[in-house]
């Protein structure tokens, strides 16, 4: 409670903030009444940040990212950079620069800008060494075999160096960076992702809990509370370029799993009435009818291009022949980013109501989706869980109400009898999208269905899954079957996607959901492994087709790191590390061979050698 | 055969190691010892069920198909090969006939099936890549499937004009089958292609001041790398894998930068290079992975195809396939199609447009349509003004023939006469590269040895065509200096005038092409030096600059290719060519290859284990012919086997017309199809006291 208190007083010190944090905060009233219709609440117009101005829109960064030649190889770079003088001089300069030059500045004129006005990328953060971290965490007593073992202690390792801090100067002047700040330090994904991320955080928190770090886990969720409390959502990370856009929502997620670690009651009910704001807020923000029932999509609020993928965006706008249909098409990028898949095929509605396509294609805001909606049913049940410990019979009432609403909804739109499964829904050709996303499987994760049903339901989901021949793969259940160049399609797979089918399954309780749920998980972690004993990484994404294979495709290169993958597989360590042996998998027969000989222990030794040299 | 057993003995005796001075009766055996399978390996995949297998083939073909909904994509983004562009010509180096992409595609659907039971079956059970291909090179594909009944339609079929290329040596992949290893990354990682052929690089001035003060200079013109090229022509054309539609494959962006993730074909591996400045982005080459080919009906790794045949047979003139050929005939008087220009008798090469091509599969001209481009049986016929010469020549030289052969043999109908043509044509060639060509490369005695018979024609092999033929880069100059007889010559003795700057004619004749230029062309090349044959090429060939690229870099392509195609690194092919014991340390080379190139060497290459086959055969000091030991022993082998080729595939239906030509030689060639006045006796060889002229009145 204290703590609470404390941020709270540091966030009225943050004068940028003070206003919108007076606006938005949970103790003035908020009218949520005015659901659906697609409303979207105009106080998330008007930029919360100072800094936007440079980072989100405008002509500064219009000129800079579009360049010719490019000057940066990864948009996100810019974006990223520091301010070296305030925002009003910044745009000033750079406004007589552009007259200074006929308003066409040469490259070199623009790298010189920007090399006066900016400094690099990721100056605001430090490296932090988490200061609960544990050297032999208790998960690890649970893996028998020594490779695993070692590798668990390995990734345990890795929180080290995804650990962030901001410095001080960021809290004194956040008008010079796009970073928002936060009170307490984080862990990140990794690679280009050097600051938090909402929905990634839910398995790097997983993680974290596993491998006994409650205070970094708690610090990340008081984080995302405080941003809550300021801004009344969850951008989709930590910059203030991502104020147009959440995540798909699992903060009340993250809370449920640390009261499950730390049986810390009364952290939830604390966090209460910023979990049913959060709610509230993203349910008002992205509610649709469909057939009589309010459910929701996924939307963003902000004009442009994506200023982390600017360059990108505009080369897809392009396509369109009107300002209305290109500010359509950043919406619909936009969305897709907010529901974490971007992009891929599962949000393609083409002329002929298919998802043959590309980007051009993107109908995100026009689909619902199977995960959106059993996340909040989720949330609210969770929330009349924690109402239930606090005794307040009535709000648990009110959230149970709510989440039987959005079962009833998710039943009779997404459920589809004749697939055997969920599948999102097409707005508008007003029919089921039959395309395999593992996401259609979500709501055996978060239990969205009837508990009486699990007999049929399993009989049709396994029978899904064999007719998708969703078990051919050796690198993992891929996130769709459609190869299209997209990161969120074949063959990449996803460690949170993998974690949501493999729990899913694992929650139906039949024998033969279990087993395939256990053979999943078991393959997952086993080809996680020969990809890191073959290059001592761990991917953003996998490749289905390749057992210990990395991802590709999308707009940037494979990530490493990297946070999520690290949770689910400690997690799974933990769960399965007693049945797991890995038999010979690491580098194959012939080191296996020279491993029987020269022992276990050498290869650790160099593991670790290796691991402190490359973290 | 005596050398398999001997290996097998060895293989028993010690293993991996090699010591091929114990059994090799010639210079050209190449030891293979497979990886071998363990039993428990064996056991585990013996139990595979049939159903199973099947399921393996239906993944694989799953996979196939998935991929064409991304090219679609990237055809819809207009990601492929546009006319007149960087990747146009390397297009046309290397670009595949309808016949090979089938071929590629059904190659590609066992590859991946087979891929499917490596990563399902083979990694998850701590079976290693070489193994477990070992262990599927065995197993037939399953009976039933579709791909088994469409692999035995197309090798039973009449497979025309293209090969899987052969090995000396296993393949090497990261995963056995048909990874590339990565450029980087922390366990196995090598150097990027590019920054190789950059490291390399010295400045021109440099190489030929270098070439001016060198003690010993080379005797040989420009001719021995033309002919080279024109050989390797003949006998080796790796192709471009391609989409499903045909369409050819695009890994760069078009202003030369890397492509977005989302746009990289599954076939494309570009050859990228990160200048140092703080916001230089990366440039980039396209390198399109080679077309495969089926090798058998089984399960298997990559093989590459090769769209050439294995013996000399001027099909790079006459055309890979017969209806290549077709296109290439006049069908009057067995002579083939031709350019007539002014009033001369010696005629150019057909242009394209009179064998109905639209050109841009010639020539890498963009829009410009009426731009001078010439058609001959291959693509690369245009690669320069030395092919376009050459193949002239050897056209010319056909209908020379032809109507000699009409004059005297009245009655004979066009195909008697074309055969005959053809036949005497091919025989000359062969004469003119076996016999006087391969003693100026590998020196006497390995063209002697390389004579000798051998108990079987193998096809031609990957080292070979992806990496020894390609020696004669490193020979060619940036220009052809104009060196005919009454040239001005300036006060060093050095010509005033150019005929001609490579970079500028590569793929693109900008040249006004006469019989005159011809002449010119084929004087000065008789007359001017190699470049050094050595590690750096000249500056039009490779692309040394920072800046964006505007034309190729060979070298690094052909680094990339050679990884591409799986090649061992060099000193497995050092081991066995020339040092004859296993390679222990850099100390090892030396001898070999000249010390400031090893230390070059040891600054590009982190150890010794990765070089690059290319690489080291192009720094090994020339032996006794043009080139080091290494390449001269894969050239060695390959014309060995080439030479059984042609004894077993001769007819010898054309005998006694062959025997009336039996005294015809380069010089003559030369002579008798073109107007020069004298050519060297030797025609290798830069005129000298001991290479006199033989004045072309005086040959008839």
């Amino acid at each position: 409670m204290t703590k609470l208190v404390t941020i709270q007083l540091l966030l009225a010190s943050w004068s940028c903030l003070a206003v919108l944090a007076q606006a938005k905060s949970i103790d003035s009233p908020i009218d949520f009444t005015t659901d659906n219709d697609n409303a979207i609440a105009k106080d998330v117009d008007t930029d919360p940040f100072d800094s936007c101005q440079i980072y989100c829109t405008g002509d500064l960064l219009h000129t800079i990212q579009t360049a010719v030649p490019k000057i940066f190889d990864d948009s996100k770079t810019f974006v990223d950079m520091k301010l070296n003088f305030p925002p009003a001089k910044t745009l000033t300069d750079f406004e007589a620069l552009m007259d200074a030059k006929n308003r066409t500045p040469s490259r070199d004129d623009l790298i010189e800008f920007v090399n006066k006005y900016f400094s690099p990328k990721g100056t605001e953060l430090e490296l932090w060494t988490p200061t609960d971290w544990k050297e032999n965490p208790s998960f690890l007593d649970l893996i028998p075999d020594p490779d695993l073992k070692q590798w668990g202690m390995e990734l345990n390792n890795i929180w080290k160096d995804l650990g962030r801090k901001m410095k001080d100067d960021v809290l004194k002047n956040p008008e010079y960076y796009s970073i928002i700040p936060v009170p307490n330090p984080v862990i990140i994904p990794g690679g280009r992702f050097i600051e938090f991320y909402y929905w990634d955080s839910y398995w790097i928190i997983r993680g974290l809990l596993y491998s006994d770090m409650h205070d970094t886990a708690r610090g990340m969720i008081e984080n995302f509370m405080s941003i809550v409390k300021r801004i009344g959502f969850i951008p989709n990370g930590g910059r203030v370029y991502y104020h147009g856009r959440s995540q798909p929502p699992l903060l009340t997620g993250m809370v449920k799993s640390y009261v499950d670690f730390t049986n810390d009651d009364l952290f939830a009910i604390n966090a209460l009435e910023v979990l049913e704001h959060e709610y509230e807020y993203f349910v008002n923000n992205h509610a649709v009818q469909v057939k009589g029932h309010n459910l929701t999509v996924y939307r963003d609020s902000s004009t442009g291009p994506r200023p982390e993928s600017y360059r990108e965006d505009v080369e897809t706008g392009e396509k369109f022949a009107t300002e209305d249909a290109r500010e359509d098409h950043y919406s619909e990028l936009k969305s897709a980013a907010e529901s974490g898949m971007d992009f891929s095929s599962r949000w393609f509605i083409n002329e002929n109501g298919t998802n043959e396509g590309n980007l051009t294609h993107l109908k995100t805001r026009s689909i619902v989706p199977v995960d959106l909606n059993a996340f909040l049913y989720w949330n609210a049940k969770l929330i009349a869980e924690f109402h239930a410990k606090a005794g307040n019979v009535e709000k648990v009432t009110e959230y149970e109400n709510k989440a039987q609403k959005l079962l009833l909804g998710i039943q009779e739109v997404l459920w589809n009898e004749e697939a055997g499964c969920w599948l999102d829904y097409d707005m508008i050709n007003q029919k089921p999208r039959n395309y395999f996303v593992a996401t259609n499987l979500s709501p055996l994760w978060v239990k969205a269905f009837n508990i009486s049903d699990t007999e049929k339901i399993s009989k049709s989901v396994l029978n899904y899954i064999a007719v998708n021949k969703l078990d051919s793969f050796a690198g993992g259940v891929p996130n769709t079957l459609s190869n299209t160049g997209e990161q969120w399609d074949f063959p990449n797979v996803w460690a949170p996607m993998q974690y949501i089918v493999v729990e899913g399954l694992n929650n139906l309780n039949t024998p033969e959901a279990k087993n395939l749920s256990k053979s999943w998980a078991m393959r997952w972690v086993k080809s996680n492994f020969k990809a890191y004993s073959d290059d001592f990484h761990m991917y953003e994404k996998y490749n289905a087709e390749k057992f210990g294979g990395h991802g590709s495709g999308g707009e940037y290169g494979v990530q490493t790191g990297f946070g999520w993958s690290n949770g689910v597989i400690i997690e799974w360590l933990a769960k399965h590390g007693r049945e797991l042996d890995n038999g010979g998998g690491r580098g194959g027969a012939a080191a296996s061979r020279v491993m029987s000989l020269v022992g276990v222990a050498a290869v650790t030794i160099v593991a670790l050698i290796a691991g402190r040299v490359l973290w | 055969m005596a050398g398999d057993k001997c290996i097998c003995l060895l293989a028993l005796i010690i293993g991996a190691s090699i010591l091929p001075s114990i059994c090799d009766a010639t210079s050209f055996n190449f030891p293979n010892p497979r990886t071998d399978i363990r039993n428990e390996a064996r056991s585990y995949l013996n139990g595979i069920t049939s159903a199973k297998w099947l399921e393996f083939v239906n993944s694989g073909l799953d996979s196939v198909n998935r991929q064409k909904r991304l090219e679609e994509n990237l055809l819809r983004s207009e990601i492929t090969v546009q006319n007149g562009t960087i990747s146009h010509i390397q297009l046309l180096d290397t670009l595949p006939n309808r016949a090979s992409k089938e071929d590629s595609e059904i190659a590609l659907k066992i590859l991946k099936s087979s891929l499917y039971v490596y990563n399902s079956q083979c990694l998850s059970h701590g079976i290693d890549g070489d193994e477990c291909r070992n262990y599927l090179e065995n197993i037939p594909l399953p009976v039933g499937s579709s791909l088994r009944e469409e692999c035995q339609n197309l090798l039973s079929g009449n497979r025309e004009g293209h090969h899987a290329f052969r090995r000396l040596l296993e393949p090497h992949y990261r995963n056995g089958f048909h990874e590339m290893f990565p450029e980087t990354g922390r366990s196995v990682s090598q150097p990027p292609a590019w920054s190789i052929s950059k490291a390399l690089y010295e400045p021109d001035t440099i190489q030929k001041a270098k070439d001016l003060i060198s003690e010993e200079k080379s005797h040989l013109n420009l001719g021995l790398a033309q002919w080279a090229q024109f050989v390797e022509h003949d006998l080796s054309k790796p192709v471009s894998q391609s989409m499903s539609t045909g369409a050819p494959i695009e890994c760069c962006s078009r202003d030369q930068n890397n492509l977005q993730p989302r746009h990289r074909h599954p076939a494309c591996a570009p050859i990228l290079y990160q200048p140092s400045g703080k916001y230089d982005v990366p440039s980039c080459l396209n390198y399109v992975r080679s077309a495969l080919a089926v090798a058998d009906c089984n399960f298997g790794g990559a093989e590459q195809l090769n769209q050439a045949t294995a013996s000399l047979d001027l099909s790079q003139l006459y055309g890979f396939t017969s209806a290549a050929e077709e296109k290439m005939r006049l069908f009057r008087g067995g002579l083939l199609k031709s350019t007539p220009i002014g009033q001369r008798h010696h005629v150019l090469l057909p242009m394209t447009r009179d064998t109905q091509d639209l050109g841009h599969s010639f020539c890498a001209w963009g829009a410009t349509g009426n731009a001078t481009c010439f058609a001959a049986g291959d693509s690369r016929v245009n690669s320069s003004p030395f092919s376009i010469l050459i193949y002239t020549i050897f056209m010319r030289n056909h209908n020379r023939l032809a109507r000699e052969l009409s004059d005297r043999k009245s009655g004979w109908s066009d195909e008697q006469l074309f055969q005959a043509a053809k036949a005497v044509n091919v025989d000359v060639y062969r004469r003119v590269v076996i016999d006087e060509w391969l003693p100026e490369v590998l020196g006497k005695k390995l063209a002697d040895e390389a004579r000798s018979r051998s108990d079987r024609a193998q096809e031609i092999s990957n080292e070979f065509g992806v990496a020894a033929i390609r020696f004669y880069f490193s020979m060619l100059p940036n220009e052809l200096h104009n060196l005919v007889k009454d040239n001005d010559l300036d006060d060093n003795n050095l010509p005033t005038t150019n005929l001609f700057e490579l970079k500028e004619e590569i793929y693109k004749p900008r040249l006004q092409y006469t019989t005159q230029k011809l002449n010119e062309i084929l004087e000065s090349l008789l007359n001017q030096r190699t470049m050094k044959m050595d590690a750096s090429y000249a500056g039009d060939v490779v692309w040394h600059k920072d800046t964006k690229p505007t034309h190729a870099d060979i070298l690094a392509f052909d680094i990339q290719r050679g990884r591409d195609h799986g090649l061992q690194p060099y000193h497995k092919y050092f081991e066995i060519c020339s040092l004859r014991r296993p390679v222990t340390s850099w100390k090892d080379f030396e001898g070999f290859i000249p010390n400031d190139v090893l230390e070059k060497l040891k600054t590009i290459y982190s150890s010794w284990t990765d070089i690059d086959l290319i690489v080291g055969g192009i720094s090994e000091r020339p032996v006794s012919g043009a080139i080091g030991r290494t390449f001269s022993c894969i050239l060695g082998e390959q014309f060995w086997n080439v030479h059984q080729q042609h004894r077993q595939q001769s007819d010898h239906k054309h005998d006694s017309l062959l025997n009336e030509y039996r005294h015809f030689n380069g010089s003559k060639l030369l002579c008798l199809n073109s107007d020069v006045r004298a050519v060297p006796q030797n025609i290798f060889q830069l005129p000298s006291a001991s290479n006199q002229l033989v004045a072309c009145d005086d040959v008839v």
